[in-house]
């Protein structure tokens, strides 16, 4: 017996509270500092310290559920959240979700899930990594320079479609005039890969909200946050119901530990412009990247997997 | 005269034979008969002590209920990413395996045989594995390497030690090492006397596991009314982060 040592009576093992509270408390830091709920970080973290798989999973959405209210509290008192927005993404990514679960159920069936998920994994990453830190990248020089903004030259493509869509309204928060399809087809888009990858899908959101919606990078952390909230408090829900994999003993301890740092995120990012924040995200996302990748292609220590369910 | 001494003779060989039959048998107590996996349980040790033959030596087993594992076969797909490819299936695979000894059990036995069976190698006889999907790859192998990462399967030496020999048999006590990741449940605990490669006495004990306290609580919440666990945990989880999220607010306003 030691005092630091917690038995966890659905993970099935033992661990260090000292440890639980300093991972919950790195991942809050990044998930009040830019938007993200930390669970593409938080689970193999779990994984690592020898909690099974689908209990990683599934506690971290629990504890994704404080560190985000949290986050949620702070930056709607800094005026961050877009209600507006986030609501029609919400609806948006539950639909999705439940489209890809269907997806996801079908893929399994086929033999085939597990290298989709991996895949979406490095190409998403990849993609949104490299384009976050090659714009943020193009801006701190730019900004570095003093050079006046670039004066609004021809719309793109993708502008003219987005402004040709019907029901055009005002996103006052975020200070964007879109059409009320937009959030749902792209929460919607999420919702899909969420529930493909099984995770609560903000290291998405968050890059879709600043590239394809234009909102304000520290409105995004903000709506994301709040929009996550809801995500995960339904896959807690569902999980304990369907799998009994929610370990809330874990999962109070992580977000002691997340919820602190989430508000110390929230803090310390109003002391970064949004390019810092965005490049510092990128970088994140590209070492995960580096990570996943590495784990593809690198012979395993052990040549046997249990068998785990998303 | 001549019965008179064959029954002498009679009564000599039946009480000859009955004090190598005492000597050939295995004494065993285990402290404490049931383990509590309560909130503080980080692992424990069993203590277990008994007798056997003055010229063997003990091998200690700790072994968890046999069951069946569901895994994948990790394997190049393409010649480029690994993924999980086929499905190898163990029967009869104990959840918990830890051998203690005197010395290697290598060097008790002469020969491959009986002993051999005693280490964790040996399970190699006892756990049925299904992997005609898998090509190539020595799956018991791996599966040893899994359980041995986990915790679950050890083999210690030197953990055994010998009291005072006494009309053939000898005093042993051992601490079995229980691991940190231990479910509740029946586990055994196994000792064989060994002598010149071959098991010569068993004597077999069971400690019962079990959850209690606020680990019992919440399993049985958690199993039991699943669907009232996973509102509570959302709710806590809110409440927790409102409150901390307030405390934050306290402090911050100047």
């Amino acid at each position: 017996m030691s005092l630091f040592h917690l038995y966890l009576p659905i993970a099935g093992n033992s661990v260090n509270i000292l440890i639980i509270l300093a991972l919950g408390g790195g991942v809050g830091l990044l998930s009040g500092l830019f938007g993200v709920g930390g669970g593409f970080l938080m689970t193999p973290l779990l994984i690592m310290i020898g909690i099974p798989p689908t209990v990683a999973a599934a506690t971290d959405s629990n504890q994704i559920v404080g560190a985000s209210t949290s986050g949620t509290l702070a930056h709607f008192r800094l005026g961050n959240v877009d209600f507006k927005m986030g609501f029609l993404l919400l609806i948006g990514g539950i639909l999705g979700g439940t489209v890809g679960v269907q997806i996801i159920k079908v893929l399994r069936a086929m033999g085939n899930a597990n290298f989709l998920i991996q895949m979406c994994y490095v190409v998403m990453l990849g993609v949104i990594g490299a384009y976050m830190f090659a714009e943020s990248l193009q801006a701190l020089r730019k900004a570095r320079k003093d050079t006046p903004p670039p004066e609004a030259g021809k719309e793109s493509l993708y502008s003219r479609i987005v402004n040709k869509l019907p029901l055009q309204t005002d996103f006052e928060r975020s200070g964007v005039r879109l059409s009320m399809l937009l959030p749902l087809i792209l929460g919607g888009f999420v919702g899909i890969l969420a529930a493909i990858m099984g995770v609560g899908g903000g290291f998405i959101m968050v890059p879709i909200m600043v590239y394809l919606l234009r909102m304000p990078m520290h409105v995004v952390v903000g709506t994301s946050l709040f929009q996550i909230l809801f995500t995960c408090a339904d896959v807690t829900i569902m999980q304990s119901w369907q799998n009994h994999t929610v370990d809330f003993v874990l999962a109070l301890l992580l977000l002691i530990g997340s919820s602190i740092g989430a508000q110390v995120g929230a803090k310390l990012g109003r002391k970064l412009r949004g390019d810092q924040l965005k490049i510092l995200l990128a970088c994140i996302v590209l070492v995960v990247w580096c990570q996943m990748l590495y784990g593809l292609i690198a012979r395993p220590d052990i040549l046997l997997a249990y068998v785990k369910g998303h | 005269m001549k019965i008179r001494l064959l029954l002498l003779f009679a009564v000599l060989c039946l009480s000859s034979a009955s004090a190598a039959s005492a000597q050939d048998s295995v004494r065993l107590t285990v402290k404490p008969q049931a383990v509590d996996i309560g909130t503080l349980y980080n692992g424990t040790t069993v203590q277990a002590s008994g007798a056997i033959p003055a010229d063997s030596e003990a091998v200690v087993r700790f072994l968890g209920v046999p069951s069946k594992v569901h895994m994948k076969q990790t394997a190049k797909v393409g010649g480029v990413v690994w993924m999980n490819t086929a499905s190898v299936d163990f029967e009869k695979a104990p959840s918990v395996c830890i051998v203690s000894s005197t010395q290697d059990l290598k060097k008790l036995e002469t020969t491959p045989g009986p002993v051999d069976d005693l280490s964790l190698a040996g399970l190699r006889k006892s756990i049925v594995i299904d992997a005609r999907e898998c090509k190539g790859l020595d799956v018991f192998a791996e599966f040893l390497k899994m359980k041995k990462k986990e915790g679950l399967y050890r083999e210690v030496s030197g953990n055994i030690s010998y009291g005072k020999i006494s009309k053939g048999v000898k005093t042993f006590q051992v601490s079995i090492p229980l691991p940190s990741r231990l479910s509740p449940g029946v586990y055994t605990v196994d000792v064989a006397a060994v002598r010149n490669g071959q098991i010569v006495a068993r004597g077999q004990e069971t400690i019962d596991a079990k959850l209690v306290g606020a680990p019992a609580l919440m399993a049985s919440l958690a199993f039991n009314h699943s669907i009232l666990y996973g509102f509570l945990a959302t709710l806590i989880a809110l409440l927790a982060g409102l409150g901390i999220g307030l405390v934050f607010q306290s402090k911050g306003a100047h």
